[in-house]
């Protein structure tokens, strides 16, 4: 305590703070009519009485406040609404502007508009669809505060030239930009704005740029659609916003991160790499390209060269196919990256093996997709602080990981990822991993040692996810790995019984018998049952319907067996350590989810998809005021 | 040791070490100026009462060791003002809201930012998850504002979303 901490930049009060002149001189404060002091007439000055009369500790308190607290000081009287107004407030304000309406409100001089004189608002802007760029309201919008913007959100649509004019004409103090996409107009070349001085077409301040690109099909709302041109909505990319970003990167100087999606047309672009590369204070980059051409000129030019680019560079999410050359470079190189995602395909072993010890000393975080062929047989020891492994494809056996010495999180992806274990389970009784991650697991049926195997080899294993389990496989887990702490299943095959250990007959009696829920354990008709709630450590419970990944980029469109919650929850309400949980795509009526919040000590409950009317989640919210809870319900096209 | 001696409102005198009250802008200026010949010299307080002047002592000794604030790197990242309170100094703090608001004016007339810092998070504790309302009544505030400006304001802090 005592250490006072140095306010960053403008904020910093101390020397705002008036000086006393000399020992015993009054302050005098202009917020005479606060508080208890406002009799003070005659001319006679009375000392203040309250810390609201002098300005500058009124600042420091409001500076202390959350926003919420901040609006509600607002409406306490006309000098607290005053003295509000000048606080830049240390949390940012973020403003959604939805539509043209509320624009409009903002522009004019109508009642419905934001405090302009507070210096934290319009920092964060998010800009409406509906509203073309060069409409009248956001024209005007942008010359009011379009200069008080540090981070923008640019929705998709808007034209090249038109962005790049407020760029440089308006939100000359961005900081953060995030495309969503833009659309050219006209020809591809970069306009010159008219009177352009070349000097001043820079963006000192930017330091973030992040394209999305929007897939109109899940992202847009339905009467947005007509307003986004056809290209856009489409799969296939509009070129013009790479290009867009790509001309952005060359007049921010002070560029520290970069992030944008996969995709085609980057082809044959040899200055996005040039470009790339002479971002020296770059931190994170994270660019996803599959273009081999691009790819490999991309890493000749950051991973070569005379100058000793990026060495800030920390994070290198790179999901690149690099070729056994490129791979070279990036090893040649040294980087101290943490996260490294590889594509890497038809490549010869040799060149990861080079790369890897390179790497070794800072990576935290591997992703590698490789060819089914492909087997690590060399020793992996040298990725000394690596945690996670994301292995796409992987079909070979994974005795490697077992040199892996900080190896937490295992990840394994891809039809073949299994075929593993199959043939050979490595035992590590040393293993750290506490969690793995298993996609497709449909072959277990057959082998069904396979999950006992796994306990033995995994023993400090907690966490488990799985996709694609039958009934069969979820018993045995139950069975097998009794000491989970965390299950999350993706259940595209899983019946009610499977999860809930309970039949139909089996429910129909409980139910006929009138058993109270939470009394199930003492009944032992139902203890025979093998269920779920035979894991008796588990803290963490996530049930989804549908396949949640991807597999091979392709949607692959296995939906799941209604689940019905009768059966669910009867099997959940008898875990004793339950204390998250989370549904998706179950039929889950309001009586059941009161009941399982009346049964359940919860911590949270995420109920996705499933259909609870408002007046339950009013009930749930007021019965457990300490609970997250989170209800989405997206609505299927 | 030097001491000095200051006089409060009330005209009581109370001897302090230099050491303890150096804490204080205020004071250190007015000793590194005037310069301390003998243990006599009376320092005159007129806006801090005896018993907020104990206390400022109080919580003065019980930080005379803090090191004094370092400027951080400029390389850090800002950071959010740090909002924590030893257990000693909220102990310290339990008091009526007529003391806080005395310590808190004093801190800010003799100038000692340690203390004033914590009574400016102590004061926005207090406002916290508060209505208007209640704050009003808290501090004993007349609402002044017309329904139209009411209004107006409501209007305008639907925009206000903490990020």
């Amino acid at each position: 305590m005592g250490k006072r901490r140095r306010r960053s930049g403008g904020k910093c009060r101390k020397s705002k703070r008036p000086k006393l002149p000399s020992l015993n001189e009054e302050v005098v404060s202009p917020y005479r009519n606060t508080g208890p002091s406002t009799s003070s007439g005659g001319g006679y000055y009375q000392p203040p009485t309250t810390p609201f009369e002098l300005p500058h500790i009124f600042r420091e308190i409001l500076n202390y406040l959350p926003v919420k607290d901040w609006a509600t000081c607002r409406q306490v009287c006309k000098d607290w609404c005053g003295a509000c107004s000048n606080v830049r407030l240390n949390k940012k304000i973020k403003m959604v502007i939805s539509n043209g309406e509320k624009l409009r409100s903002l522009v004019g001089e109508a009642m419905d508009c934001a405090p302009n004189d507070i210096p934290n608002i319009y920092e964060d802007v998010e800009l409406p669809i509906h509203v073309s760029i060069d409409d009248i309201p956001m024209r005007s919008f942008l010359t009011k505060f379009g200069h008080r913007i540090k981070r923008l959100v640019v929705p998709a649509g808007w034209s090249m030239e038109g962005l790049q004019n407020i760029l440089f004409q308006q939100c000359v103090n961005l900081e953060e930009l995030l495309l969503k996409g833009v659309i050219p107009r006209g020809r591809r070349l970069v306009p010159p704005i008219e009177g352009s001085e070349q000097e001043s077409k820079t963006l000192p301040n930017l330091k973030k740029i992040v394209l999305e690109i929007v897939n109109a099909h899940s992202e847009l709302p339905l009467n947005v659609m007509h307003v986004v041109p056809p290209g856009l909505i489409s799969n296939a990319v509009n070129p013009s916003a790479h290009l867009f970003m790509i001309d952005l990167l060359g007049v921010a100087p002070n560029l520290e991160w970069v992030q944008c999606p996969n995709r085609r047309d980057m082809k044959d672009n040899p200055s996005i790499a040039a470009t790339l590369s002479e971002l020296h204070g770059c931190r994170v980059l994270d660019i996803e390209t599959s273009f081999n051409r691009v790819n490999h000129f991309l890493a000749q030019k950051l991973f070569s060269g005379s100058h000793d680019s990026n060495p800030k560079l920390s994070r290198l999410d790179l999901y690149l196919r690099l070729n056994t050359r490129g791979m070279d470079k990036l090893a040649a190189k040294g980087y101290p990256v943490e996260s490294v995602d590889l594509h890497v395909r038809n490549v010869d072993k040799r060149g990861l093996q080079d790369l890897l010890p390179k790497l070794g000393k800072t990576l935290k975080r591997l992703r590698l997709t490789v060819d089914t062929k492909f087997q690590f047989d060399f020793n992996c020891r040298f990725l000394s602080k690596l945690e996670t492994l994301h292995l796409g494809d992987y079909g070979q056996d994974l005795l490697f990981i077992g040199d892996i010495p900080q190896l937490k999180y295992l990840i394994l992806d891809g039809f073949n990822s299994n075929l593993f274990l199959k043939t050979k389970i490595p035992i590590f009784t040393y293993s750290k991993i506490e969690s793995l991650t298993l996609i497709n697991l449909s072959w277990v049926d057959q082998y069904t040692n396979v999950l006992k195997k796994l306990s033995t080899s995994l023993p400090r294993l907690s966490k488990l996810s799985v996709d694609n389990v039958t009934d069969t496989v979820l018993q045995k887990i139950y069975d097998c790995l009794p000491h989970l702490k965390e299950l999350s299943i993706n259940c595209t095959r899983v019946s009610n019984t499977g999860i809930s250990g309970f039949t139909h007959v089996d429910t129909e009696k409980i139910l006929a018998a009138g058993y109270e829920m939470r009394k199930y354990h003492e009944y032992e008709e139902i203890r025979r049952l093998p269920f779920i709630a035979d894991l008796k450590n588990l803290r963490s419970l996530t049930i989804k319907g549908q396949l949640s990944l991807l597999l091979f980029r392709i949607p692959v469109g296995i939906t799941a067996t209604t689940l019905q919650s009768l059966w669910i929850l009867h099997g959940i309400c008898l875990m004793p350590n339950l204390n998250s949980l989370c549904i998706h795509d179950a039929t889950l009526s309001s009586i059941e989810v009161k009941q399982l919040v009346r049964t359940m000590n919860l911590c949270r409950l995420e109920c996705v998809n499933c259909r609870i009317d408002t007046a339950t989640l009013v009930w749930v919210k007021k019965k457990r005021r300490t609970m997250a809870f989170d209800f989405i319900n997206r609505s299927k096209p | 040791m030097p001491f000095v001696n200051l006089e409060s409102s009330d005209g009581d005198l109370v001897k302090v070490d230099v050491d303890v009250i150096k804490c204080s802008v205020t004071i250190n200026a007015l000793i590194e100026h005037l310069g301390l010949e003998d243990d006599n010299e009376v320092v005159p307080l007129q806006n801090v009462g005896t018993e907020t002047l104990h206390k400022v002592l109080a919580w003065a000794k019980h930080h005379k060791d803090d090191l004094p604030s370092v400027d951080d790197d400029e390389d850090d990242p800002p950071r959010e003002r740090r909002t924590d309170i030893t257990t000693w100094d909220a102990n310290f703090i339990k008091m009526e809201q007529i003391q806080l608001f005395d310590l808190i004016l004093a801190a800010n007339y003799l100038d000692i930012s340690g203390l004033l810092d914590l009574g400016c998070k102590i004061v926005a504790d207090m406002i916290k998850g508060k209505t208007a309302d209640e704050i009003r009544t808290m501090f004993n505030i007349v609402n002044d504002l017309t329904p139209q400006e009411q209004e107006q304001i409501r209007k305008e802090n639907e925009w206000c979303e903490e990020k």
